[in-house]
């Protein structure tokens, strides 16, 4: 018996290692190599912002304001981007804004998903009331845009990084509730929760063994586009003048910086714009590639 | 279909009762609303009148039923800035907010539709790459990005279009197509994915059996129902639509809601943010509402009891 096991053992494919797995998938889906390229890029500017970028992000030289790029006339490879109304160095501020996106993004991205999953838990498994309340809060919220109820939070507020994160955060937590309570919704009725129940186990073990890893593809999948979202929503306030301290550099408040200079001064705007959509469509590609790769019957 | 509608209207009474209580509860979490309402140098005697008038010395229950009986008659209270009452002030721009979603909505649904079931019905190729690619970037660009880089084109370096204002017709072009574009990306590729999973549908095939004419089998059997999740998606993304829009109107200048807002809530004129924010609760329950007939019209097959 042992002997013809072993004779069948070289049959037998070995599985992948997952993280093996994960990049051969990719390899074959280009959406997700250049999503990925632009995701690792992004972070890596974002970690080194201070080796890359060549003048400190705040230096200004007023003798040097509103310099074009190198390759243009009165240009300079001393800023290569150029300067801004004040002179500070347009390079320097794209690299470390590269910081705020993501580290905000980040932020309000784990924080929405917290909230999103408490009250999806919530409202999936205590029902009744609980979920109607819970359901009628989604549906308040989605009744009003985005943008005019973060704008009325920062207002109240008075702003803020802090205030910032979680006004980003309101925005998303909608989407996770929805699909922990479904997720919920259905796994309470089968017959193997039904039997943990009767067996004795507790409710908060039930949750975490079988609700939550079921719903882990999708929520990974929606906090991608989330992320992307925020960042998008992080470039409105701050082009409105109700994002963070306009004294560090964000890619919204650069925007609104040189909307005033556009007709002569076109690429003040032009780059942080740029970056944005870099940012923001590396995520797109590699939040596609994802849902292929976790589940492809998801329609997100 | 009577009766979904009268329960339909019950649960917009509820959503809207609770966009009232949202923003109530905003105003009277951030401390003393007069001196959130009023500017910082405001004199005790000025705190104590608007607390007043506006009701802020009774205890926040009485405030509550105040404040909704006062909504319940169209009474959204007066204009801090502007000394007018809030409904007037929304209702002379609501229009031009509405002509330029509305504008926006329809290039959109007039480049979506052609471009998304042109890439479904030409999957894997070049065409689908690139409708995916033109889908995928006005996802990703921002909106109020696009509309200052059409503006520089068509407005600063070509002159063919006005970039601020809303004189003539010209006007709309740049805000209609910078909104429209970013709908567009979203609505292309539903209309794409929609589409494919239709088209492998059992009815195509026999449609498709039967002889009748490939055009028609597409763009009477096979877009009709694809359309239904367009149009459930125009729905529930109306609000943001709608958010996109107030951005765009400071761009282009354009004399809306969006500015108006704005403007009051850098201003800190909460009475008309709060009025803004009803309204544009209002419009959304509306237009979900007419959503839901429109899915009966679509399907028939779809009845609400």
């Amino acid at each position: 018996m042992n002997s013809s096991i072993a004779d069948l053992e070289p049959l037998i494919k070995p599985q992948k290692k997952p993280i093996i797995h994960f990049f051969s998938h990719m390899r074959h889906h280009s959406s997700g190599v250049i999503g990925f390229i632009i995701i690792v890029l992004i972070i890596f500017t974002a970690i080194f912002a201070d080796q890359l970028a060549r003048k400190p992000y705040n230096l200004k030289a007023p003798k040097e304001r509103l310099k074009p790029m190198w390759f243009m006339e009165g240009g300079s490879t001393e800023y290569p981007l150029g300067t801004d109304s004040l002179g500070r160095d347009i390079l320097s501020r794209i690299v470390h804004g590269s910081r705020i996106s993501l580290s905000v993004g980040i932020a309000s991205v784990f924080l929405g998903a917290g909230i999103g999953i408490v009250m999806g838990l919530l409202a999936g498994f205590l029902g009744g009331k609980a979920d109607s309340i819970i359901n009628w809060l989604m549906n308040v919220q989605l009744s009003f845009p985005y943008i005019l109820l973060a704008l009325f939070l920062m207002a109240a507020f008075n702003g803020g990084l802090v205030t910032l994160i979680v006004v980003l955060a309101i925005g998303g937590w909608v989407r996770y509730a929805r699909i922990i309570r479904g997720q919920v919704l259905s796994v309470r009725e089968e017959t193997y929760v039904t039997a943990a129940q009767a067996s004795g186990i507790r409710m908060l073990r039930i949750l975490t063994k079988h609700v939550l890893p079921n719903a882990f593809s999708p929520i990974i999948v929606v906090a991608s586009f989330t992320m992307a979202d925020t960042i998008l929503s992080e470039a409105s306030l701050s082009f409105l003048g109700l994002g963070i301290n306009p004294a560090i550099p964000s890619w919204g408040q650069m925007l609104a910086d040189g909307r005033d200079f556009l007709q002569a001064k076109w690429w003040i705007c032009l780059l942080p714009g740029l970056a944005i959509s870099v940012t923001v469509l590396g995520i797109n590609l590699f939040g596609d590639w994802l849902r292929d790769y976790l589940d492809p019957r998801l329609r997100l | 279909m009577t009766t979904y509608i009268i329960r339909r209207l019950l649960e917009s009474i509820l959503v809207l009762l609770g966009a009232v209580a949202i923003t109530f509860v905003i105003t009277r979490a951030t401390g003393d609303p007069a001196r959130l309402m009023l500017s910082d140098g405001a004199t005790a005697e000025q705190l104590a009148d608007f607390r007043r008038d506006f009701g802020l010395d009774k205890p926040i229950p009485v405030q509550f039923v105040r404040y909704i009986n006062d909504c319940l008659h169209g009474d959204l209270g007066k204009s801090i800035r502007h000394g007018l009452p809030v409904t007037q002030l929304i209702i002379d721009k609501l229009p031009n907010t509405l002509k330029l979603t509305f504008a926006a909505m329809l290039i959109s649904l007039l480049l979506s539709f052609p471009i998304g079931v042109f890439v479904a019905l030409h999957r894997n190729t070049f065409a689908d790459s690139a409708g995916t690619i033109f889908a995928l970037n006005g996802q990703a660009m921002p909106s109020f990005w696009v509309g200052l880089m059409l503006s520089f084109i068509f407005g600063v370096k070509l002159r063919w279009l006005p970039i601020s204002g809303s004189d003539t017709r010209m006007h709309l072009i740049l805000p209609a197509v910078t909104l429209g574009f970013y709908l567009t990306g979203r609505l292309t590729r539903l209309i794409r994915s929609s589409m494919l999973e239709v088209l492998e549908k059992e009815y195509i095939r026999t449609a498709r059996s039967k002889g009748i004419l490939e055009k028609v089998v597409i763009w009477k059997h096979a877009l009709r129902n694809a359309s239904i999740p367009v149009v459930t998606y125009i729905g529930l993304i109306f609000a943001d639509l709608l958010g996109g829009a107030m951005v765009i109107e400071t761009v282009f200048a354009w004399p809306g809601v969006g500015r108006l807002v704005i403007n009051a809530v850098l201003q800190r004129d909460f009475p008309l943010v709060q009025g803004v924010v009803l309204f544009s609760a209002l419009i959304f329950v509306i237009v979900n509402l007419l959503v839901d007939i429109l899915y009966t019209i679509l399907d028939p097959r779809i009845t609400y009891k």
